[in-house]
């Protein structure tokens, strides 16, 4: 029997949906309040504003849903930062390679991570602390104070405009595509089961080794395409660039409705998170917030989110029960009354 | 000094079955024995392998610099790892539940430019204004762990948004700039010396705190329960452990200790300032992990922390003295790190 398209989108909108209301409801707010927002520029800035923390947070969240932590995203971003902005020339060709390069780099990074927490079975939230500061150090080695620069051309890849649409918008796209894709194969249906239940997964024939160092390693791959976006954004190098993000890209994560035990969730829903944070900043901003009280509402959005992660999942979890005994109670009904008329029609 | 660390490691955890030890001590006072025992101890092993770390590590220190591995070498060495050591006594019960503490630069900084700014240098206001900014601390801990216990939020993420809510806090508070300045008595705490001028009060302050530390963490009931609820909170609670209480607690004690830090290094460098506090996360989370604990809970020790925090400031205080770039720094500092966790973990 064949799988209704309707119920196909139910079953893959599962995880996004929440995230995607709060996200219109924020933007909606914030067009009636400005309605100069519904312009082209100030939805590209405010793409702009949000890539480096979605993408950065699409990694993060693989790492989560396996099962651990990363806490060297920000210095991952600062080396690919740093790299680009030291290295990359003004050629067509330098660039496309240097893209590589970061993306290779960044894989790179995550593999380092995935070999001491999965090979050497370190804690991956000591693993990463060390390897934060590592990549720290490696990016003051290659740029020891802010500086560097990257070519107009490079910047407007990532963070103009063509034909009215940012380009950020496909791009973000394509990485949630990405994400979706590789959720359907064996890697990540062993991430979503090793995040899940280790013992079991394991028990299950889930290679929990050569998982982790792909998690990792795809973790990476996302924090080198979050480090391009920075890198376009800034044009210029900062050691540091990264170090301040951590936070808010937990942040996005938590947004976005996956669940920080590992299992649960969908990376890509932590693009939206990083919108639905920016939009709150947005709105602050036009309300005439100061600055001083922006992480305050940061930090009590979080916390709402965890709120309502936690308990919302109980709550629908109760709910769907409740449902499922109506309906199987409806359904009996059903049998009794209308039995017949089934039984004549399958004969 | 590191050999009388070394013997208080060796005696402090032997006592948590005193029966044990008298019903051994009456048939004979056989040195041997106690030592098989205490090796035959998984968790004091680790303490004394990390001990034996820091001995090697300041050993070594003198190939770099004759200077190096003096007593006058060690007084600066532990006098500056008083601030983590405190903040890494709160960092380490909380992991001890199998949690995390990240609201510790918030719980710092904000005692600390509070203690500055309503102190205002004066001895007589400390009287009530210490208290009030331990409190605080206390405070901001109790948030967490009603987060953390009563809301069922992940520890990592609750203490994460504290800090946040604390960064934001600080910034209205101070408007942007911290004033005032630390009062006399507490500087001199931080940087008086004793004795004659022979013994740095801030080491008496860490011998202090480190008695009254493991007699809380080993030596109490509530410590005993903070244990039963880091190895198995469900069984725990079902041999009738109040697992919510004794988790805001701890939450608790790690927002007072992160507070105490804070005065400390306020005291330290006369005034307070923003992002007083920021680098201590990293540092006592390194500091208990290179000290034998267990991320995931139910096992470590003060004494072995102790010893990881002295550890990484040895590493960092002979850092500084080289020539090195700050990136060669931290890159040597992150492979100390997991080095020393790789070689505690060989003990087991």
């Amino acid at each position: 029997m064949s799988v209704s398209p309707i119920k196909r989108l139910r079953h893959a909108s599962r995880g996004v949906a929440g995230p995607v209301l709060v996200l219109i409801t924020f933007l909606v707010i914030y067009a009636i309040m400005q309605p100069a927002f519904l312009s082209s520029l100030l939805i590209t800035q405010f793409l702009n504003g949000s890539a480096v923390i979605a993408v950065a947070a699409v990694g993060e969240a693989v790492v989560i849903i396996a099962g651990g932590f990363d806490l060297s995203v920000g210095s991952a971003l600062s080396v690919i930062n740093v790299l680009l902005a030291v290295h990359m020339g003004q050629s067509n060709g330098s660039q496309i390679f240097w893209i590589v390069i970061a993306l290779v780099v960044g894989g790179g990074i995550g593999l380092v991570n995935g070999f001491l927490i999965a090979i050497l079975r370190i804690p991956s939230i000591v693993a990463t602390l060390a390897t934060s500061f590592f990549w720290g150090g490696v990016a003051l080695l290659i740029l020891s104070q802010p500086g560097g620069a990257v070519s107009m051309t490079f910047s407007n890849w990532f963070t103009g405009t063509y034909a009215g649409i940012p380009n950020a918008f496909p791009l973000l796209i394509v990485t949630a595509l990405v994400w979706l894709v590789i959720k359907r194969t064996k890697l990540g249906i062993s991430i979503y089961a090793l995040g899940g239940d280790r013992e079991a997964a394991i028990a299950n024939g889930v290679k929990s080794k050569s998982t982790l160092l792909g998690a990792y390693a795809l973790a990476g791959v996302f924090y080198g395409i979050a480090g391009l976006f920075l890198t376009a954004e800034t044009a210029s190098g900062d050691p540091n660039a990264g170090g301040s993000l951590l936070l808010t890209i937990f942040t996005a994560v938590v947004l976005g409705g996956v669940s920080l035990s590992g299992g649960r969730g969908d990376a890509s829903a932590a693009i939206v998170g990083a919108l639905i944070l920016n939009s709150i900043f947005d709105v602050l901003y036009v309300i005439g917030i100061s600055s001083f009280y922006t992480s305050i509402f940061t930090g009590g959005v979080l916390i709402l989110a965890l709120i309502t992660n936690v308990w919302g999942a109980k709550a629908t979890e109760r709910l769907r029960g409740l449902i499922r005994s109506a309906t199987t109670r409806a359904n009996d009904d059903d049998t009794t009354l209308g039995g017949t008329s089934q039984e004549i029609g399958a004969r | 000094m590191s050999q009388t660390m070394n013997e208080e490691a060796g005696s402090g955890p032997q006592k948590p079955n005193p029966e044990f030890e008298s019903g051994l001590g009456a048939s004979s006072t056989n040195l041997r024995a106690v030592v098989k025992r205490m090796w035959a101890n998984r968790a004091i092993k680790i303490v004394l392998a990390v001990y034996a770390l820091l001995i090697v590590l300041i050993v070594l220190s003198r190939f770099i610099n004759p200077s190096y591995g003096s007593t006058s070498f060690i007084e600066t060495v532990v006098s500056l790892s008083v601030f983590t050591a405190v903040v890494a006594f709160g960092q380490g019960i909380v992991i001890l539940t199998g949690g995390f503490d990240l609201s510790i630069p918030g719980a710092m900084t904000l005692p600390a430019v509070m203690l500055t700014a309503m102190a205002a240098g004066s001895n007589t206001r400390t009287l009530w204004v210490l208290p009030l900014v331990l409190a605080v601390g206390g405070g901001i801990g109790a948030v967490n762990g009603i987060g953390v216990a009563l809301l069922r939020l992940s520890p990592i993420v609750m203490t994460l948004a504290t800090n946040t809510i604390l960064g934001g806090v600080i910034l209205v508070y101070t408007h942007g700039t911290p004033t005032g300045f630390t009062p006399k008595v507490i500087v001199n705490l931080a940087q008086g010396k004793l004795f004659g001028g022979s013994v740095p009060e801030i080491i008496v302050v860490l011998l202090i705190f480190t008695v009254l530390g493991v007699l809380l963490q080993n030596y109490s009931s509530f410590g005993r329960r903070v244990y039963a609820v880091g190895s198995n909170p469900i069984v725990a609670s079902l041999s009738g452990i109040r697992t919510n209480r004794v988790l805001i607690w701890v939450y608790v004690t790690s927002g007072v200790c992160a507070a105490f830090g804070g005065v400390l290094l306020c005291g330290f460098s006369g005034q307070s300032y923003l992002g007083l506090g920021d680098p201590y996360l990293l540092l006592s989370l390194a500091g208990v992990v290179v000290g034998g604990s267990s991320v995931k809970g139910g096992r470590g020790y003060y004494l072995g922390t102790l010893a990881g925090v002295i550890i990484l400031t040895v590493v960092s205080t002979i850092l500084s003295g080289t020539n090195l770039s700050e990136g060669f720094k931290q890159i040597i500092y992150a492979l100390v790190i997991i080095v020393a966790v790789l070689a505690v973990r060989q003990v087991e």
